[in-house]
């Protein structure tokens, strides 16, 4: 325990960067002794004394008597118990104390521990409780902490093994290599275990790994590794130049996965899909700056949209499509077994349709892995809301590496281009305008009808070249009896429109302790500390795009000294006085969790989770004062509003599993699993604001001295679930699942209704049934298939049943402010029910060439029932807010593929490729109470959610340029992509190098480019873009096609008139795109110069860009973008900063 | 070692209890208020007042849109959509249109819920909350009839305008008889007298019932004014005057030169030396609201006033309230004296007094929906528009896709 403490304390020095910590104590000095490698005991340690042994044909019991007299120390065993019939023979003169044990004790079931004065000779673990113990302990996804090494089997096997416990604290080691059975080329982050015990370790980047604490003359060795097949290998304690072969393949039916099931978490027992991302894997192989990095085009059907190009800006999330029609559609997002918030990160001060990402609070070099369950059939155990799926990530985790410090020291550095010119503004100069007295600067002196050009962007240098600079030290450790994992990173970025920055600075700590044989207890807490400000854009007046997306050149004056100014929207706007508008949020979170586990025996374990999501933010928007006319007449006289927000979000879950094997060889097995989820969300904010400053430098709100407000609200929601799920197996190869959830949702108001939400799964590994098995073409080394079907729900606000007044304070004839006004608020919906989700899918997992080509086949269908939406009233009804209500039904359907392929495996060539790949198709199947157009969106039956519907062109009269468009709204296009794709390739030369490539793409969905239209047309005679000012002849367009962007009229068959904008159809355009995504080169140092330069663990250099090229013929500059409010069913691209591109480097140290 | 591992286990077991039985899932949000906690019959005073209150704040959004329909006022928005609107081009799905009608329709909304409270309650016909709800909902249902091509009453079927206008009258007359019942003793019976029968004056002379409109108008007292209260409070904006906030603050509303070049101080405007939102308008902001606070004037004795002048003109013939009222308000207006001429002549210049004497009180549609030929400075059918294009033919404001869409009562396509 006393070990334990003092690696806490190390952890938070390393943490607060106050020290560098001694080595724990007991950790063995590495010393040249007969030209091999090994382990010298500490000083004092009792092992270390000379044996001064020499016997012969001695039996054990004899022999460690007599080296109790030739030691001098005391050796405390029992006679009755130790191997009568084994002879041993030791030379043991010159060797130490520890040498004589293990060679005395070769051959048996038992090791020794050093305690006190005394040596104690103990027995080792029962083979049948390693064996139990090898089963991962049953838990609750959503309520546990993940797996110590996350991906594969865990360093946490053995809670319930005493023979851990009894390690001594000083013994030898064992050195070795893992490397590819195939090509001999080092395998880094592989976990090295040591069978029935908690020691075990990762491979450095060398693919090397040392593991000390070890009592026994040899060991077994499980070595694990996301996409490797499993090994287990009896190694010698002491061997100093072991080699580990692992052989890749493509399907691996015994990986671990800790989400979405309770019971048997092995992969071949899952009837859904769990997809996991190896994110250590993939931050080897290129630089992340978020979570959603991690996500981008690595599982099919999980689709991300890129909101802005600002940095720190939000993205959403999407998968296997929209789940809901008016409620978020944001994927449950846990970490380590505790909800946390997601999403769109609310603040009041506005800064255009952008938003901050709610997870760019973590640190994706603090995560091992994330686990995605993609819908209702494997979400039950998540209950309500887990309709549009669930993120699980896990963190690192120290495993007990016997007394062993591996530290990581990460610094990268981005060059941040902003990829993308904005289109220069147009203008014809008139008669005035070109006047030797005239105004116009760039008219003067030209000839009427000529057409000028300005870019206030470019002219005044509105972008510059962002970077990013980021450090992150993790330092992993461990002792006999717990382990631990800390980290600190900074990640300070600078965005390429000016006033926008991202400062984030992250800590954790993960802790495990086994406080008892049956007892173990994992805490962590995730500390993160942002500071974003994001520059005013997208759909703000005073934003860069639109600021100058709306403007003419016209507008263009020369200073005396020949300066140009001007050309913006508005007088007085200029680069300086967008960029001077601070729009800062700064952000501190905590999110503590602690799991304890409690195994009474091998066969049933309790988890019991708390934690908790701890957000403060400190919005500030400021507009400092001046008198340049930057802003409006208000705003010129410094203006600022402050927000604070508070949300926390407390979890409580409890999770019990019994596992039981039974019958004949054991082939039945069943795992029982039950427990309760409780969550409670509360957040609330304080906002207030004013004008009229002072001075810049005061501008706090209190120093405003007008148009002073102030406001507050309040949010609470929560949720009960309690479940129990059955598995029955047979043989390790056919699993049959049956679960049920009963949830309560105070969003139901008073009478909160109970629900529930059952779920079935099979899962049949046909390859290993011995029938079948020679019955499949010899081809199919692997094959599984499975079957799925579940429900979920999902809730609206915690308030929407009920029945309100909204308040809206009156006045007196006298202008008096009375505050007790009402107005009607919500008619409320007592009838409101839970969104229903119910997802069937099915599929197999297929392995190919001796496992060398794996394929993913999954088919789903899910089904939205009871859709909630807030129905619309007529204005006319006076509610000033409309009703939850359950209207309707809509399904998403499609096939995901992944395929991974080990292509080519040489000695100094080695190709992998991956390739996802998934399509959604959804649709309506009824709806009622709801406009079925909608700003010129669907919502009919057969038709996909909100797809773009309007009247389209049926001709165009090209003498008088009269555009005929349909008398009713048509389907043009759907808004979410059709199909996506993505492939990856990882090429290995000379064992050293590694060339990564991603590239992916989105087709069949359309985006409305609004920006474009209005710069073309809307915007009528003051019209700025290309083809809004140049004439037909000079656009060199037929009539036909001039006028659908000019028409001169529009009517409707019927002959109505109508506006242009009903003749927008070319401006709803196909977004499909292809994007080369990442390409990297690592050159990982070669253990023998490591070991030179004195890099005891490896060093990694990386080189490379991302967002490198994009192909696509959608018109605007970045089919990605969402420039409308976050999560919205309106994607249109309105003047928004397209995604950067970046250039990196990276070099990472382990030691 | 047990003794450890049962108290492991009852720790286990409670909390699991707990986390089952001990979670309350009731949940109180002080940010709301909970029909449950308010008894809107028991509070007839703050159900009245934050019903006049809804119509008060009505009527500036639909001044703003009024004007700009009838020209009033240009808009210098960079939006195609208030183009369209300014420009009378527009149709039910015309985006712009919603703004409108989502202005006027909480006032009506609110007064007509308040009469379902408080008109069916004990002592209702001498009841000034009663009577208050009444006139205010004949205001706003009356702006309605004069601004739209239907209207539309608590998602009811659509009414025609003749409908919603005698829609109107019927609030109006309840709101005399009860206030006439209060007496004359009581200031504010007094002031939903005049204001009653102003407006149900008004509605008789948008029916063209000229001799219902001559006798109600000569009812109300030359001087009365009612107008609508606005504040200057910056955590109640909406509270304050709209116009002042969007034409005086605000670049993209547009003093007209019909309206600039009248040099009548009853159209005050400045001049900012700028451009409008949309790049193409010199910017001229209107003056005549000042403030936050500046009131609007919802009825008043002068409209009366014009009322008899013009139904006296139209119902017989009766030239000299009209030539009267127009001397005097020439004066006021620094004009010349008004030389006379035929019934046609008469009621043009009394018209144009109208448009002067009212502007930005969203009147001037509704003079040009009753007296097309005779009201001046509304953008002919056909005309070129100020911006681009040519002037719609609409004469009236359709009700919006969102309200026919949403509404059970009007047939879906």
């Amino acid at each position: 325990m006393k070990n334990a403490v003092r690696a806490v304390l190390a952890a938070t020095f390393l943490l607060l960067g106050v020290t560098q910590p001694a080595a724990p104590q007991g950790d063995g000095r590495l010393v040249a002794l007969r030209g091999e490698i090994r382990v010298e005991p500490p000083e004092g340690s009792l092992l270390g004394r000379p044996a001064g042994l020499s016997v012969k044909e001695a039996t054990v019991a004899e022999a460690l008597t007599l080296l109790s007299t030739a030691a001098n120390v005391s050796v405390a065993f029992s006679p009755n118990s130790l191997p009568e019939g084994l002879k041993v023979d030791c030379g043991c003169q010159e060797a130490s104390l520890a040498e004589a044990l293990d060679r005395i004790l070769t051959g048996t079931e038992f090791g020794y521990v050093e305690l006190g004065d005394q040596i104690v000779i103990v027995k080792r673990a029962q083979r049948e409780t390693i064996e139990s113990a090898k089963r991962p302990p049953a838990r609750l996804a959503s309520a546990t902490l993940p797996l110590p090494l996350g991906i594969g089997r865990s360093l946490a096997l053995v809670e319930s093994v005493s023979a851990a416990y009894a390690a001594p604290p000083q013994e030898p080691v064992i050195l070795g290599t893992v490397v590819d059975a195939r090509s001999g080329t080092p395998i880094s982050g592989a976990q090295v275990v040591v069978v029935g015990t908690q020691i075990g370790t990762l491979t450095n980047e060398a693919g090397r790994f040392r593991i000390a604490g070890l009592t026994a003359a040899t060991v077994e060795l499980d070595v694990i590794m996301m996409g490797y097949r499993t090994v287990r290998q009896t190694v010698r304690v002491g061997a100093t130049d072991v080699r580990i072969e692992l052989t890749q393949t493509a399907v691996d039916l015994d990986a671990i996965v800790v989400t979405g099931t309770a019971g048997n978490q092995q992969r071949r027992a899952q009837p859904a899909v769990v997809s996991a991302i190896n994110a250590a894997d993939i931050l080897a192989k290129v630089p992340v700056l978020g979570v959603t990095g991690l996500l981008y085009g690595r599982v099919p059907g999980v689709s991300i949209t890129t909101a802005s190009g600002s940095t720190g800006a939000s993205s959403w999330i999407s998968i296997r499509g929209r789940a809901s029609l008016n409620l978020s559609n944001d994927p449950l997002v846990f970490v380590d077994g505790v909800r946390i918030s997601s999403g769109d990160r609310a603040a009041a001060s506005s800064v255009g349709g952008q938003a901050i990402d709610g997870l760019s609070d973590l640190n994706p070099d603090d995560i091992e892995s994330i686990e995605i369950v993609k819908g209702p059939a494997a979400a039950t155990l998540y209950g309500a809301d887990a309709s549009a799926g669930v993120i699980q990530i896990l963190t690192k985790r120290g495993g007990a590496t016997g007394s062993r410090l591996v530290q990581t020291l990460t610094t990268e550095y981005h060059d941040i281009d902003p990829n993308f010119t904005p289109d220069d503004n147009y203008y014809r100069c008139r008669a005035a305008d070109v006047a030797p007295t005239s105004v116009v600067a760039l008219c003067k002196g030209k000839a009427v009808g000529d057409v000028v050009t300005d870019n206030p962007l470019l002219r005044e240098n509105a972008f510059r070249s962002g970077r990013a600079r980021v450090l992150n030290y993790s330092a992993t450790g461990s002792g006999q009896d717990f382990g631990y994992f800390a980290s600190f990173g900074i990640d300070d970025e600078v965005g390429t429109l000016r006033s926008n920055s991202l400062l984030r600075r992250t800590g954790r700590v993960n802790f495990r302790w086994t406080a008892h044989p049956n007892v173990t207890v994992d805490a962590g807490i995730g500390v993160a500390r942002s500071d974003v400000q994001l520059a005013m854009g997208d759909q703000s007046s005073y934003g860069y795009l639109i600021g100058t997306g709306f403007a003419s050149p016209r507008t263009v004056r020369e200073a005396a000294d020949g300066t140009l100014t001007g050309g913006w929207l508005q007088s007085g706007m200029s680069v300086q006085s967008i960029s001077a508008i601070l729009n800062e949020n700064v952000s501190t979170r905590l999110t503590p969790s602690a799991t304890l586990r409690f195994q009474p025996v091998p066969w049933f374990t309790n988890d019991l989770t708390v934690g908790a999501d701890y957000l403060r933010q400190n919005a500030t928007s400021f507009y400092p004062k001046n008198n340049l006319n930057w802003y409006s007449v208000q705003l010129n006289t410094g203006f600022v509003n402050t927000q604070a927000v508070e949300t926390v979000r407390y979890s409580l879950s409890y999770t019990g599993n019994v596992r039981r094997q039974f019958g004949i060889d054991r082939q039945y097995s069943m795992d029982l699993s039950f427990g309760s989820q409780f969550i409670n969300n509360v957040s609330s904010y304080v906002a207030a604001g004013g004008t009229g400053l002072v001075t810049n430098a005061a501008n706090a709100v209190s120093q405003t001295s007008a148009d002073r407000t102030g406001t507050d609200g309040f949010g609470q929601s929560k949720q009960l679930g309690i479940f129990g799920q059955v598995m029955l197996g047979f043989g390790d190869r056919l699993y049959v699942k049956f679960a049920e959830r009963v949830d309560r949702h105070s969003a139901f108001a008073r009478n909160a209704q109970t629900f529930l939400l059952p779920s079935v799964g099979l899962s049949y590994v046909v390859s290993e049934e011995p029938r079948v098995r020679g019955m499949l073409p010899s081809l199919i080394s692997t094959l599984k298939v499975r079957l799925a079907y579940g429900e979920t729900g999902r809730a609206p606000g915690s308030t929407a049943a009920l029945q309100t007044y909204a308040r809206a304070p009156y006045l007196t004839d006298a202008g008096v402010l009375v505050a007790g006004g009402v107005s009607p608020g919500n008619p409320g919906n007592p009838d409101l029910k839970p969104e229903r989700g119910t997802e069937l899918e099915g599929g197999f997992d297929v392995g190919l060439f001796d496992d060398r080509l794996g394929v993913e086949l999954t088919y789903f269908n899910k089904t939205s029932k009871d859709l909630i939406v807030t129905n619309p009233l007529p204005v006319s009804a006076g509610f000033s807010s409309s009703p939850a209500a359950n209207i309707g039904e809509m399904t998403n359907t499609g096939f995901e593929l992944t395929a991974r392929a080990n292509l080519l495996h040489q000695a100094n060539l080695v190709w992998d490729v991956g390739v996802s790949m998934n399509t959604l198709d959804n649709k309506i199947v009824s709806i009622e109470n709801v406009n079925p157009i909608n700003d010129r969106r669907c919502f009919k039956p057969g038709v996909e959610i909100a797809a773009w519907c309007l009247n389209r062109i049926q001709s165009v009269d090209t003498v008088t340029g009269i555009i005929t468009v349909s008398d009713t709204a048509e389907y043009l296009g759907g808004q979410m992509p059709k199909q996506e794709a993505s492939f990856n390739t990882t090429v290995t030369l000379f064992k050293n190098f590694r060339l990564y490539a991603q590239a992916d793409g989105k087709f069949d969905y359309r985006v409305y480019n609004l920006g474009a239209s209005y710069r073309d047309r809307l915007l009528g005679g003051s019209s700025n873009s290309r083809k809004g000012v140049l004439t037909r002849e000079e656009l060199g367009l037929s009539a036909y096609d001039w006028y659908r962007i000019h028409p001169n009229g529009v009517r409707t068959q019927s002959g109505a008139t109508a506006g242009i904008i009903m003749a927008d159809e070319d401006y709803y355009q196909d977004a499909s795109f292809v994007r080369l995504r990442e390409v990297s080169l690592t050159w990982t140092l070669p253990s023998s110069l490591s070991e030179r330069v004195r890099l005891a663990d490896g060093a990694s250099l990386s080189v490379g860009g991302q967002n490198l090229a994009l192909w696509t013929e959608y018109d605007g500059y970045d089919p990605e973008v969402l420039g409308t409010v976050y999560n919205t069913l309106f994607r249109s691209d309105v003047f928004t900063v397209p995604p950067p591109r970046r250039f990196f480097a990276r070099v990472r140290v382990q030691f | 070692m047990m003794t450890t591992a049962r108290v492991w286990r009852r720790v286990l077991v409670g909390a699991m209890a707990l986390n089952i039985a001990g979670c309350d899932m009731n949940v109180t949000d002080p940010g709301i208020i909970d029909a449950a906690t308010f008894d809107p019959s028991g509070d007839a005073t703050t159900v009245s007042m934050s019903a006049q209150t809804r119509l008060w704040t009505a009527f500036g959004g639909l001044a703003i849109w009024s004007a700009y329909f009838s020209g009033e006022f240009w808009t210098g928005a960079a939006r195609s959509e208030t183009t369209d609107f300014g420009r009378r081009d527009v149709t039910s799905a015309s985006l712009d249109v919603s703004p409108s009608w989502n202005a006027i329709q909480p006032a009506i909304a609110a007064n007509e819920l308040a009469i379902q409270v408080l008109a069916e309650a004990p002592g209702a016909a001498t009841d000034i909350n009663v009577a208050r709800v009444y006139m205010n909902s004949g205001l706003a249902i009356q702006l309605m009839g004069e601004t739209f091509c239907e209207g539309v009453i608590l998602a009811g079927p659509p009414l025609t305008v003749e409908q919603v206008l005698d829609s109107a009258i019927v609030r109006f007359q309840k709101a005399v008889a009860i206030a006439t019942a209060i007496g004359s003793g009581n200031a504010e019976a007094v002031r939903i007298l005049n204001s009653s029968n102003t407006g149900l004056a008004r509605a008789y002379l948008q029916k063209k019932d000229y001799g219902n409109a001559a006798s109600t108008a000569a009812l109300v007292s030359p001087t009365f004014v009612y107008n609508a209260v606005r504040i200057d409070d910056a955590a109640n904006r909406g509270l304050g005057n709209n116009l002042y906030s969007s034409g005086t603050l605000g670049n993209s509303v547009v003093v007209p030169p019909a309206y600039r070049d009248m040099g009548d101080p009853r159209v005050p405007f400045t001049v900012t030396g700028l451009k409008a939102q949309d790049g193409i308008l010199d910017l001229f902001r209107q003056a005549k609201y000042t403030s936050y606070a500046s009131p609007f004037r919802i009825v008043s004795g002068l409209e009366a006033t014009y009322i008899v002048a013009e139904a006296r003109l139209l119902g017989n013939g009766d030239q000299t309230p009209a030539l009267t009222l127009i001397a005097a308000r020439r004066a006021a207006g620094n004009q010349p004296a008004f030389g006379g001429g035929t019934s046609a002549q008469v009621l043009a210049e009394l018209m144009d007094q109208r448009a002067r004497d009212f502007w930005l009180e969203a009147k001037h549609l509704g003079d040009w929906r009753r007296n097309p030929q005779a009201t001046p400075y509304v953008g002919a059918a056909g005309t070129t528009h100020y911006k681009s294009g040519v002037y719609g033919n609409a004469t009236c404001v359709p009700i919006p896709d969102s309200e026919r869409n949403s509404n059970p009562n009007f047939p879906k396509s």
